[in-house]
């Protein structure tokens, strides 16, 4: 206790953090407090040391599950972080107290709106990065983010970089390649004269092209592929990576593999 | 972007998972995920509830950008975020509650959690934490926790324990200065 401060007054401080004042000593107590720093200090540490009761709780482990859950959730968030949360974060003043919870982890209504919203935004400007930016935009149709979702089966993949550095992920529907969406951000940047080019990997070791691309001014990306073949009957995918190729090369997957998925 | 390390500092798990980076939100989980779900557990007394509101703490922390995670401890954020949202679900499940009322009263702190115990990890806290309650008397450790923890006023405190009003406020004010120095002189 700072030496300022009488023992009566660490009682009433005491007290304040408790909530145990009458309506009169809480008007006393606080004209004190504004007067003295130390008195304030002394009610921050009696509340700090109150909000510490949890930590003595005997530890109770969390379902195996869970953290599984959330972080599926978490990715099921990201899907769409490059164009959408810049939207969100727009009208975070009315939604930030809205908290994902199981039942209702993600507003994909409020998402689609807001792609929607964006590419007529877009549509509104005329200069060229927007036209670029509009271009990525509507390769990804709204209902085709429905309608993977829709899917019973969807599902997400997570894109990593060689360093094992997370840069995104894939929405898809196994068995059904004709959709596949991608969200990444921070990708490698990449030289002028290249793309990058995605391709879905087999078990049989086929491998598939599934399109190519190149990323908005902030190397992100939100955009939908599809796999130019369908995978033979009874062959499962292993996998999609991603390579950076010249854009006039062969379409074969010779380039260097800088992301990759596993399923 | 570099890799992140398990034993990153939590502001820079935090800055990497406001960008979006999964392995951040990973790794705060296994440090803090425990904390955070024992915490539901107690004040809601149903597992079901409990995993829920983990989930909903732990999607939503990190984008509440008034959080400074330089200027607060995030444990003690966690908490007071995990025993807020609590208070809306007991509401939620109606009836009794004049406990409730009191908890409404509790302001969550935005940036600038006083500061005990901020260079310790997790599990020196909590070690430090449980050691400083087992010195508190019986009653003292009993009144504090029955106010936390059931969201009881001093005056259902007093009668829970068949003990004077005035004994029961007595005992939770010396119990939470005796616990504030226990922890301070930790740190000093």
């Amino acid at each position: 206790m700072p030496k300022s401060i009488s023992e009566e007054e660490q009682m009433l401080a005491a007290g304040y953090v408790l909530g145990h004042l009458s309506a009169s000593e809480i008007n006393q107590f606080g004209a004190a407090l504004a007067n003295n720093p130390e008195l304030q200090a002394e009610v921050d540490t009696l509340q700090s040391a109150y909000d510490k009761l949890p930590q003595g709780l005997p530890p109770v482990t969390p379902p195996p599950g869970l953290k599984a859950k959330i972080i599926e959730s978490f990715a099921a968030e990201s899907i769409a972080n490059p164009i959408v949360n810049s939207i969100i974060d727009s009208s975070k003043s009315t939604q930030s107290e809205i908290a994902p919870t199981s039942n209702q982890v993600f507003d994909w209504g409020r998402i689609l709106a807001g792609i929607g919203l964006l590419v007529g935004g877009l549509l509104a400007f005329d200069n060229f990065n927007l036209r670029q930016e509009l271009q990525v935009a509507q390769q990804i149709n709204p209902q085709a983010v429905a309608s993977v979702l829709n899917q019973p089966k969807s599902r997400l993949l997570t894109l990593s970089t060689k360093e094992d550095r997370i840069v995104g992920n894939i929405l898809f529907t196994p068995g059904n390649w004709k959709q596949i969406i991608v969200s990444a951000k921070n990708l490698p940047p990449l030289p002028v004269d290249r793309v990058y080019r995605m391709w879905l990997e087999l078990a049989n070791g086929q491998v598939i092209p599934c399109g190519e691309f190149k990323t908005d001014d902030h190397n992100s990306i939100f955009i939908k592929l599809n796999a130019t073949q369908k995978p033979p009957a009874g062959v499962k995918a292993k996998g999609v990576f991603i390579t950076i190729d010249k854009s006039n090369d062969p379409l074969q997957p010779t380039g260097e593999r800088v992301i990759q998925g596993t399923i | 972007m570099r890799q992140i390390r398990s034993d990153a500092t939590d502001v820079d798990l935090i800055s990497s998972l406001r960008q979006g980076n999964q392995h951040a939100l990973s790794i705060l989980y296994d440090r803090y995920g425990g904390l955070v779900y024992t915490l539901a557990l107690k004040l809601l007394d149903r597992r079901d509830e409990a995993e829920d509101l983990t989930q909903d703490v732990f999607l939503s922390f990190w984008k509440q950008e008034k959080f400074d995670p330089t200027r607060a401890k995030l444990s003690s954020y966690l908490c007071l975020i995990t025993r807020s949202r609590a208070i809306d679900r007991l509401r939620s499940r109606q009836s009794e509650q004049k406990s409730i009322e009191r908890l409404q009263q509790i302001v969550v702190p935005e940036t600038d959690l006083p500061t005990l115990l901020d260079s310790a990890t997790q599990a020196e806290e909590q070690s430090i934490v449980r050691q400083s309650l087992s010195t508190l008397s019986e009653h003292q450790r009993d009144v504090l926790e029955l106010s936390y923890y059931r969201n009881l006023s001093q005056s259902a405190i007093a009668t829970q324990l068949n003990l004077p009003l005035g004994t029961v406020k007595t005992h939770m004010r010396q119990g939470l200065i005796k616990l504030r120095q226990l922890l301070q002189s930790q740190i000093g």
